[in-house]
């Protein structure tokens, strides 16, 4: 496969593969850190021409093995966070088996940016706070003045709402696609 | 589990809360339903966008420190009565703050002294928006609320308002001066032809005649006149009108446009954010310099000025190419601001068509790689990097500070001058100096008072990549150069080169710049050479300055968070580039103090060119240690530098020395650049310090290379690696090489006591190739030891003139050396020699597989060979002899030497085919014993061979041939052999021997069937090879004389058959009882010192 398209193939992935990383780490900064290690993976193994049949598969298995890398440094310095291998599994097979939900990702971002202006004050409040702000549930009850449970319960609601917006927004469209 | 539960899991998970308990769990709701694992990717997905989505969902904050010239507006207050023009005097700190509503009450301000008066009446209060008058007899002063002063000149005319943004002063008539005290609110004054806003600053404006007079106290404020931005700084005052500013020609007489091109570190890669160590006062605009800003976005309808899709049809900048394939670009358009490093010029969103909403930031200052000098990521990474004008511009501007100094940068990163910088125009319009000229054309076009005044140019490494690039930097250079004075009618422009870093190696980058080593170091070469040679020119040093690291570049990419296309296509980019190639920020900082002081230097004056390697300073020691420090000067023993790669940011002067600590062991190589040497009163010494010698151990180059004269190496151990470099031809441990197309001869070298070995091609090589025949000349080596080598020990070769009537080289001495088990067979090799001598030296146990003599000559005249011992030569194929006298000599002699245990013959004279005149030589007063013994088969004493283009007039006399020791398999030569082998002459070879001659030696012989003489030349006369008055001796075997394929059992017999040995009809041979010769069992003699009491020599005839 000639070296722009697999690369092109895999910026065309990037949110899955980012989302991949952050099921298997569930740390946003370590997910998107690893994202790195992974992109330059990518371009150096897309200069050697290789073929590759399933970028998503491929780029899943690089993934992993970055995962597990670092995992492995992790404990060798401090008590980690518990990473199961085994669960590894099966999050790859559920992205294995719905493909189709990683793709038209740039359709599905207009989409939840539709959907995030129409989140009321205090829940986009949360979840920028969560996402973007990468603060805690604790810091986010100190700063909004609520108690932890309640912070996890509107966060909940939020994300509930934004993801069936998204999803009706893309069957929508994809029905329309279908009938034009 | 019930899909309550489920999800609270799932949140739990989602929260990073989960146990590991949670995690089995999760694994096994997974495991068990296909619509769970489809919703945890869906899940996954929404954590994904949601952590990138802000970014790109947040309304665009306009970067602090970034102002953007934003639509100007007519002014509301302006008079009918005074042609209106807006000045917009903002201060730098600027545009964000004026973006944010103040709300200073104006009606509260309070008249502090005199007398305000509206609508003719007196008033205690200043009323909103109101015109207002001073009275006429005095100024009077007010305090806002926030504490900031107005004080108006008696008869002022002015109103006090606030719009959304800032509270502004209108002021119509008259003059005023301003304290603003408040950092967090805007404060403007507007006048009919001015408008002042700013925050912190101490300024007063003036109405006078039409025009605006703003005079700075404190701070800075800009002023937006005409369509130009100013900035009027502190100290400075300067007058506007309705066009601009007002030029007054006694105290701002010129304006002076530089022009900054180059590649990637003209560019610049000091990045502002990390590196650059940038105050905050430095990073304020520059009074007095103004910057030609791209003000357009790519546009993907018109033509591409910029040569951009070029890099593509080179097959390179592939990004460029797939990015920008399908952009292009308007004309060329851009306007003048005033410079700071950072300044944007116009701004992006989508610029890369990839799907990210970045904003993007562009410095319009070079449009060559907009988006790698100022730009704003969606992550809010910003990047503002700047080149070397940042300094140029500072230093120019503190030292005139009443001139206006414009800048105009091009410099795309990769282009080599010899490729896309397309001197000639062969792309039409689309290569870097046409886009160059264009940019450079439309920034005169709006500036035309501007004249251009100096050149600045940082660039070369990609010309260093590849070696014909390299070589024809210094006339690419030149004729750029040549080309911009042209071009921009300055004839005497001043140019400013900054050399490029040496540190640039083959070994730094890979497979990336194949021209290595050699092509930096002849680029920096040719940069100082042209900086000299065009006059109105300098050339600043770059070489104690550092590069950005490998690990530098790697944590860039790596600190890049969000990993948008166009940071991640950068990465692609840069990865090649990981190795060391760019400046870090200080250097680019250093390199543009050094051109700006270098420029004003050369400004205003009429530098002459100067002689091509004119140095004053005096010569001096660089001393090496093992144990020594890079970051010292190398000026004492104490203070020694480490590597040789110091060497490379030197300029050698004649008389330098090179001294290596005793005893130490060096890594690397030196290499001196094509011009570096010294004379034979003052030449460059590279010399081991002490009585220990120092050992270098090279790498894949030679260990002391020199194209120059001037140099001398002395007690020196050089160890090579026997192994040819992959790609590469051997490498010789010392190498002298020049193809001076001028035929210049380089005059003295001094290779003394020094021990070469292993290296994969010769050990000592001193030579060139080009029809003019360069060379050298006054070459002393002595007591040198070349061992183990992959070809010859020591050699001089270069290219033969067809008449013979010069050489390439003169006066060459080998003396006292030894050359043993090199693996061409040949120990010590002359050819192209005019003048010389190999004397005293030793060759043994040369083995090559396919020939070699152990000290042998060709096409050289008047060389000698005395005094020398060649043994244990071993050979699979031809030759393999002790001495020989090859095709292409003329009177050239070998006397006094020694011959023995060779495979092939003990001397030789020789042809070869095409080889021009070989005439005149002699081998006298030679001894050989027992040569010949290579068990295919040799001849064994002294001979001719031909098998070329022929041998004339050449003499063996006075010699010995010995052969007392069996031989295994026998060939038909003899101890004195003439041989003509035919089947590999030339079609213009006429293979001949004629007029040669064996005179007075003896021949002896006791190993049966070895022939004392041997002549296979067909139907040969005496005129042909004449054998006279020699002795041919026999013991204990019968003799054997082979002529004309005939054999005879006694000299007579072949005597008489032959003719040969006769005079007048008598025997000229010697008697036939002459007595045996002894040879002494020690005449293995090792030591040519001591061939003078070789008692064999007593034998010789006299």
């Amino acid at each position: 496969m000639e070296q722009p398209s697999l690369v092109q193939r895999f910026l065309e992935e990037r949110d899955a593969v980012l989302g991949f990383l952050i099921a298997l780490t569930r740390d946003f900064q370590v997910a998107e850190e690893l994202f790195q290690e992974v992109s330059l993976v990518v371009i150096a193994e897309a200069r050697k021409e290789i073929d590759v049949q399933n970028v998503s598969a491929w780029v899943r298995e690089i993934a992993r093995r970055r995962v597990s890398e670092f995992y492995r440094k992790r404990s060798r310095q401090a008590p980690t966070t518990p990473y199961s291998e085994s669960l590894a599994d099966v999050i790859d097979q559920s992205f294995a088996e719905n493909e189709e939900l990683l793709e038209q990702q740039q359709t599905r971002m207009r989409f939840l940016l539709e959907c995030l202006s129409k989140l009321t004050g205090r829940s986009r409040e949360l979840v920028q706070g969560f996402y973007h702000r990468r603060q805690s549930l604790q810091q986010l009850a100190n700063s909004m003045g609520w108690q932890v449970d309640s912070v996890k319960v509107a966060l909940s609601r939020a994300r509930k709402v934004l993801g069936d917006c998204v999803r009706v927004k893309m069957q929508t469209a994809n029905e329309e696609q279908s009938h034009e | 589990m019930n899909d309550t539960n489920y999800q609270i899991l799932l949140d739990r998970w989602r929260n990073g809360e989960a146990t590991a308990e949670d995690l089995a769990e999760l694994e096994a709701a997974l495991r068990a339903a296909p619509e769970r694992r489809r919703q945890l990717v869906a899940v996954c997905l929404d954590d994904a966008q949601l952590a990138k989505a802000f970014a790109l969902a947040e309304p665009r904050i306009v970067p602090a420190a970034n102002p953007v010239p934003q639509p100007r507006r007519r002014s509301r207050w302006a008079m009918p009565a005074v042609v209106a023009a807006t000045l917009l005097i903002a201060s730098f700190a600027g545009l964000y703050w004026m973006l944010r509503p103040t709300r200073t009450e104006v009606s509260l301000t309070t008249i502090e002294s005199g007398q305000i008066l509206v609508e003719g009446k007196v008033t205690q209060r200043v009323p909103e928006g109101k015109t207002f008058e001073v009275a006429a007899n005095a100024p009077a002063q007010l305090r806002l609320q926030d504490g900031s002063e107005l004080e108006f000149s008696a008869g002022s005319q002015a109103a006090l308002s606030r719009d959304q943004q800032q509270v502004r002063v209108d002021l119509t008539r008259g003059s005023g001066s301003f304290r603003v005290v408040r950092a967090a609110e805007s404060f403007a004054v507007k006048t009919p032809v001015a408008q002042v806003t700013t925050l912190g600053t101490e300024f007063s404006v003036k109405l006078l005649n039409g025009e605006a007079i703003v005079s700075v106290r404190s701070g800075k404020v800009r002023v937006d006149a005409g369509s130009v931005n100013y900035v009027v700084a502190q100290g400075q005052e300067r007058t506007f009108t309705a066009e601009g500013e007002k030029i007054n020609p006694e105290t701002a007489p010129e304006h002076l446009l530089l022009i900054f091109a180059g590649q990637s570190n003209m560019e610049g890669k000091g990045t502002a954010n990390t590196a650059s160590k940038l105050t905050e006062k430095e990073k304020a605009t520059i009074p007095n310099v103004k910057g030609f800003y791209c003000n357009a976005l790519p546009d993907k309808s018109k033509a591409d000025p910029w040569g951009l899709k070029l890099y593509d049809q080179k097959g390179k900048f592939w990004f460029n190419w797939a990015t920008w394939k399908d952009a292009t670009f308007p004309a060329v358009n851009g306007t003048w601001q005033d410079y700071a490093y950072w300044k944007g010029g116009w701004k992006g969103t989508e610029q890369y068509d990839h799907g990210d909403k970045g904003e993007f930031w562009y410095l319009g200052l070079n449009p060559g790689e907009p988006w790698s000098n100022a730009a704003k990521f969606t992550s809010g990474e910003t990047v503002q990097e700047y080149g070397p004008e940042y300094e140029v511009a500072r230093a120019v501007a503190a030292a005139h500070p009443k001139v206006t100094i414009y800048i105009v940068k091009y410099a795309p990163g990769g282009t080599a001058l010899a490729d896309q910088w397309d001197l000639n125009d062969t792309w039409k319009g689309y290569g870097a100096y046409a886009a160059m000229k264009q940019w450079v054309d439309c920034a005169l076009a709006a500036e035309p008072k501007a004249k251009v005044a100096g050149f600045f140019w940082l660039q070369g490494e990609s010309d260093a990549v590849k070696g014909d690039y390299a070589k024809d930097y210094e006339s690419n250079l030149t004729e750029l150069f040549a080309k911009v004075r042209k071009d921009f009618n300055a004839p005497k422009l001043p140019v400013v080169i900054a050399k490029i870093h040496p540190g640039h190696t083959e070994r730094n980058y890979g497979t990336v710049w194949s021209g290595g080593k050699k092509g930096i170091d002849a680029v920096r070469a040719a940069q100082a050479k042209v900086a000299a040679a065009v006059g109105n020119a300098d050339v600043v040093e770059t070489s104690d300055l550092k590069l950005l690291t490998k690990e530098w570049n790697q944590k860039k990419g790596k600190d890049r968070k969000t990993f948008n296309d166009a940071v991640l296509v950068d990465l692609m980019e840069k990865d090649k580039y990981l190795a060391p190639v760019h400046f870090d920020a200080d250097g680019i900082r250093t390199i543009g103090k050094r051109m700006g002081e270098a420029w004003l230097k050369l400004h205003g004056k009429d530098t002459p060119p100067k002689k091509v390697g004119e140095n004053t300073r005096s010569s001096r020691a660089y001393y090496f240690s093992a144990k020594g420090n890079d970051e010292s000067d190398g000026s004492t023993p104490a203070r020694a530098w480490r590597s040789f790669d110091k060497l490379r940011g030197v300029d050698l002067v004649a008389g330098d020395e090179i001294v290596l600590a005793e005893g130490e062991e060096f890594k690397g190589g030196i290499a001196f650049l094509p011009d570096v040497g010294g004379t034979a009163a003052k030449p460059i010494v590279i010399r081991g310090g002490g009585k220990r010698r120092a050992t270098i151990i090279a790498d894949d180059s030679p260990a002391i290379e020199a194209t120059s004269g001037g140099i001398e190496i002395r007690d020196l151990i050089l160890k090579g690696n026997p192994v040819v470099p992959e790609g590469k031809k051997p490498v010789s441990g010392i190498r002298f090489y020049t193809d001076d197309a001028t035929g210049k001869r380089h005059s003295h070298i001094r290779i003394e006591r020094v021990e070469v070995s292993n290296f994969s091609g010769d050990g000592v090589s001193i030579g060139s190739w080009h029809d003019k025949q360069p060379g050298y000349d006054d070459v002393i080596v002595s007591e040198v030891n070349a061992h183990d080598n992959g070809a010859t020990g020591i050699t001089l070769f270069g290219k033969r003139d067809p008449e013979q009537k010069t050489y390439p080289h003169r006066k060459v001495t080998i003396r006292d050396s030894v050359a043993s088990k090199n693996k061409s067979g040949s120990g010590i090799v002359l050819g192209g020699v005019q003048g010389g001598a190999v004397e005293y030296c030793f060759a043994s146990e040369n083995i090559g597989k396919s020939g070699g003599v152990a000290l042998w000559a060709y096409d050289c005249n008047k060389v000698t060979f005395r005094h020398c011992i060649a043994c244990g030569t071993r050979t699979e194929g031809k030759d393999g002899g002790g001495f020989d006298l090859d095709g292409g000599c003329i009177e050239c002699v070998v006397e006094h030497c020694l011959s023995y245990e060779n495979h092939g013959p003990g001397y030789m004279h020789c042809d070869y085919p095409k080889a021009g005149v070989t005439k005149g030589n002699i081998i006298r007063s030679c001894i050989s014993i027992n040569d010949g013994r290579r068990e295919k088969g040799a001849a064994f004493g002294f001979g001719f061979v031909a098998w070329g283009a022929g041998l004339d007039e050449c003499t063996i006399e006075k010699c010995l041939a010995v052969v007392n020791e069996p031989v295994a398999k026998k060939p038909p030569e003899g101890l004195l052999f003439v041989s003509l082998i035919t089947g590999f002459a030339d079609k213009a070879d006429k293979t001949h021997i004629r007029g040669c001659s064996f005179r007075n030696n003896i021949a002896f012989n006791t190993a049966k069937d070895v022939p004392l003489v041997s002549n296979n030349l067909p139907a040969a006369t005496v005129e042909d090879v004449r054998f006279e008055s020699n002795s041919y001796r026999v013991k204990g075997v019968e003799p054997l004389f082979v002529d004309g394929g005939k054999r005879y059992a006694t000299g007579d017999a072949w005597r008489q058959a032959t003719g040969q040995e006769t005079r007048d009809g008598k025997s000229t041979a010697a008697p036939v009882d002459q007595p045996a010769i002894t040879v002494p069992a020690e005449y293995r003699v090792r030591d040519p010192r001591k061939l003078d009491t070789f008692s064999l020599y007593d034998a010789l005839p006299r």
